[in-house]
């Protein structure tokens, strides 16, 4: 029974002056709209949503997003939904914050004030593993020119590998919005799996004396004024660099440099709690939204999904392989685990590799090589986001 | 190869580059900075007196 029927019955209401009950059969048509709305392919994404929220409070995995993200699907699919559309809330959210990439540069800033990059400043050596554990992305992006996707597509697909949420929003919100919840769906799944994903890959390409290599580290002190010198002269070098990465990495360090520069606490506390908080929370509810059905059940979700997998192991084997390559020309070996932990899913890999190797020898304390491999990965996927900004318009003019 | 395929490997080859160059660059602009910022006496002071 659809609207034309309401209106006739709405109509006879009014030339006739009958009985209210015949007018209610238009009202509960209204009513019943949304039961009569339903499909198999709404319901299959109240599952999902369903899934992500069961997953977000049970498992714990990446709660802060998946929960927002499972019920802002569950949003999106009721039939005719107010919360999407022209006038729809979350629209509005979407168009204000993910079209203009507000959320993603925000959550930037949160992060540069959550991270202390002291670790990485006592072990600058471990960059190459930030660097190293990139892979995955661009031999991602291959395998999905591969499977057919442009070029533009690809690259937002590849971009899963940073293990960063925001970068993978980023970059697909700019260049494919049509993929941007699936791709969404996958970094940050695959972030939270980080603990199931990395292990297997490691174990396959390292032998047990690989693992067990000891790793010397010197807690040297580290200057303020180096802190505080850092995040600027990052910004300029990796601005100049690739300018079309500036609003990454220079929000990133703008956070840090809020954090260390001693005269901000409160905006840095604020940049850490709040604004963290506030954005998350919108950000997640925000791409939630663009989950229905129609635009989510479909092969290319399958695929996107199955190359998000792709991405990590190609990240997590280049890490190894990376520093596996560096041990044949050092007499002091490292620890070929810690390639593995150049990934930017902080502090789950470098928590990861520590455990990995106290499973090889009790006795045998990863975690500050790891944890510096782990922040140089946050730099190493910021700047990987800026590099694809900036190369894929400049080979597709 | 297609020229998606191409463009994806001038992606892959180009893309990895700049990350290398840029975080090598970051490694030797911190290695610079400590050297120059680092008193001397705080590199090789007791591990009692640096805490």
């Amino acid at each position: 029974m659809g609207m034309p029927n309401a209106e006739k019955w709405f109509g006879s209401v009014r030339t006739s002056g009958k009985s209210a009950t015949v007018g209610g059969f238009g009202v509960l048509d209204a009513l019943l709209q949304g039961f009569t709305g339903l499909t198999w392919g709404r319901v299959a994404m109240f599952a999902i949503g369903l899934t992500l929220i069961y997953l977000a409070i049970k498992k714990q995995y990446e709660p802060m997003i998946l929960l927002p993200l499972g019920f802002g699907a569950i949003l999106a699919n009721i039939p005719f939904s107010a919360a999407i559309g022209e006038h729809g809330v979350l629209t509005i959210l979407y168009d204000a914050g993910i079209t203009t990439e507000l959320f993603p540069v925000l959550i930037f800033i949160a992060v540069g004030a959550m991270i202390d990059f002291s670790p990485l400043l006592r072990n600058p050596v471990m960059f190459f593993f930030g660097a190293a554990a990139q892979f995955g992305i661009f031999a991602t992006i291959l395998v999905a020119i591969g499977l057919g996707f442009d070029l533009k597509e690809a690259a937002s697909i590849g971009i899963i590998g940073a293990a960063d949420g925001p970068t993978s929003i980023y970059v697909a919100a700019r260049f494919a919005p049509g993929l941007l919840a699936p791709i969404s769906v996958a970094a940050y799944s695959y972030m939270a799996l980080v603990p199931l994903i990395q292990p297997p890959v490691i174990r396959a390409l390292t032998t047990q004396a690989e693992r067990r290599i000891r790793m010397d580290y010197q807690d040297v002190p580290i200057p303020k004024a180096l802190k505080i010198v850092f995040p600027i002269a990052v910004t300029l070098l990796a601005g100049l660099l690739v300018p079309m990465g500036v609003a990454l990495i220079g929000l990133l360090m703008f956070g840090n440099l809020i954090r260390e520069c001693g005269v901000l606490e409160r905006l840095s506390l604020s940049a850490q709690n709040e604004l963290a908080n506030l954005v998350t929370l919108l950000l997640g509810i925000t791409i939630g939204s663009t989950m229905t059905a129609e635009a989510f059940l479909n092969s290319h979700t399958l695929l996107i999904l199955g190359m998000g997998l792709v991405a990590f192991i190609f990240d997590t084997a280049g890490g190894v392989l990376f520093a596996k390559l560096v041990n044949l020309f050092l007499k002091r070996k490292i620890n070929p685990m810690i390639g593995a932990a150049g990934i930017s899913a902080f502090p789950m890999s470098a928590r990861v590799i520590h455990k990995m190797g106290l499973a090889e020898d009790r006795s045998n304390y990863l975690i500050m090589h790891a944890i510096s491999a782990n922040v140089a990965g946050q730099i190493g996927s910021v700047m990987a986001g800026g590099a694809v900004l900036a190369l894929v318009p400049a080979l597709l003019k | 190869m297609s020229e998606t395929m191409i463009m994806g490997v001038q992606l892959a080859l180009y893309g990895l580059g700049t990350v290398f160059a840029a975080l090598v660059g970051f490694a030797l602009l911190v290695m610079v900075l400590r050297r120059t910022m680092t008193p001397p006496a705080a590199e090789t002071a007791p591990a009692d007196e640096q805490s």
